[in-house]
């Protein structure tokens, strides 16, 4: 497996973690809620079907470096690896599919 | 609605009690309901810090044989509680438009907690951003109130803490401060340990306010 795959293989969540700042990854509602997989992924489909798809990142910082450095961080990385993943695709199916909006949003501080 | 059905709206289905006690547990066993909630992680490090500036005031209390008012400190635990929810989003400039960038208002509440507990010399209770933080360029007043400890010099200890609240707030958010108004509703007889390196900021010793418990 090359670098290239090993990177398009990991979970959003891993790629946030890694970012440098990033002290913690938050659920999202559904998790929160404690709902079974099959019910939160459907909670989230009917979310995008509502509006345009919004890929939610909460996370919590130290209380080093500016909040918008650290989100603005998070939100490179999450890019790069949405289109790493979403060229990957591309080469087994033949469609790119465009990356969601990105909202990166801090909920703890320190 | 009862106060304990806004709590645990606030905390994620968690109170301000059952924190205490994950406190006094050591944070064991890990509760990741509790460590998964931004709000539940927030208000653990206002009890944190409330904790040793109450170990401290009880000390000082034994040593001095008086009796303590502990409603203070049912009022800040209870505003600790309801200020950890999210709240508002105050948005940050997108570095794209395929972006939007945010801090929410539980975050930036806990911060400014924070620097005015760190700050030395008071303890921050309520705290209140007044104005739309969610449109940019609004003016916003933060309304703070505090106790402050006796022997401090009160306008000294706030301005201290004043400035350490808007030096937080430019460093996290890009909201348009107003003012900061911090309105100090009580002065303790309780002198609270400083680190070494801010002795010389609170090496002030004028008795200028009332007793333990008294408001102004």
């Amino acid at each position: 497996m090359t670098d290239e795959t090993s990177a398009a293989a990991l979970t959003i969540d891993e790629v946030v973690r890694a970012v440098p700042g990033v002290t913690s990854v938050y659920p999202q509602l559904p998790e929160i809620l404690g709902l079974p997989a099959p019910v939160a992924g459907l909670a989230r489909g009917v979310a995008a079907h509502i509006g345009e798809p919004t890929l939610r990142i909460r996370i919590g910082i130290a209380d080093v470096e500016s909040s918008r450095a650290v989100c603005e961080r998070v939100h490179a990385a999450v890019l790069e690896h949405l289109l790493r993943q979403s060229a990957a695709n591309a080469d087994i199916a033949g469609v790119a599919v465009p990356p969601p909006l990105i909202a990166v949003s801090v909920v703890a501080i320190g | 609605m009862t106060d304990l059905d806004n709590e645990r709206d606030d905390l994620d289905g968690h109170t301000i009690d059952e924190l205490s006690d994950y406190l006094d547990r050591g944070r064991t066993p890990l509760d990741p309901s509790i460590e998964g909630s931004p709000g539940c992680r927030i208000a653990l490090s206002s009890l944190e810090r409330l904790r040793q500036i109450s170990q401290s005031l009880v000390e000082v209390d034994a040593a001095a044989e008086a009796p303590r008012n502990d409603d203070w400190l049912g009022g800040i635990l209870e505003s600790i509680g309801r200020e950890a929810r999210a709240g508002r989003d105050i948005p940050l400039l997108p570095p794209s438009p395929r972006a939007t960038l945010s801090v929410t208002e539980g975050a930036v509440r806990g911060l400014i907690r924070a620097a005015g507990d760190r700050a030395g010399g008071l303890i921050i209770g309520r705290c209140r951003l007044d104005g739309d933080v969610t449109v940019p360029g609004t003016p916003i007043t933060v309304s703070i109130d505090a106790s402050v400890f006796w022997g401090e010099r009160i306008v000294e200890t706030v301005d201290r803490a004043r400035e350490a609240i808007y030096s937080a707030l430019l460093k996290h958010t890009e909201l348009t401060i107003a003012s900061i108004d911090i309105t100090v509703h009580d002065v303790y007889f309780a002198q609270v340990a400083e680190p070494e390196d801010s002795a010389e900021a609170t090496d002030s010793t004028d008795a200028s306010a009332s007793t333990e418990g008294d408001a102004l």
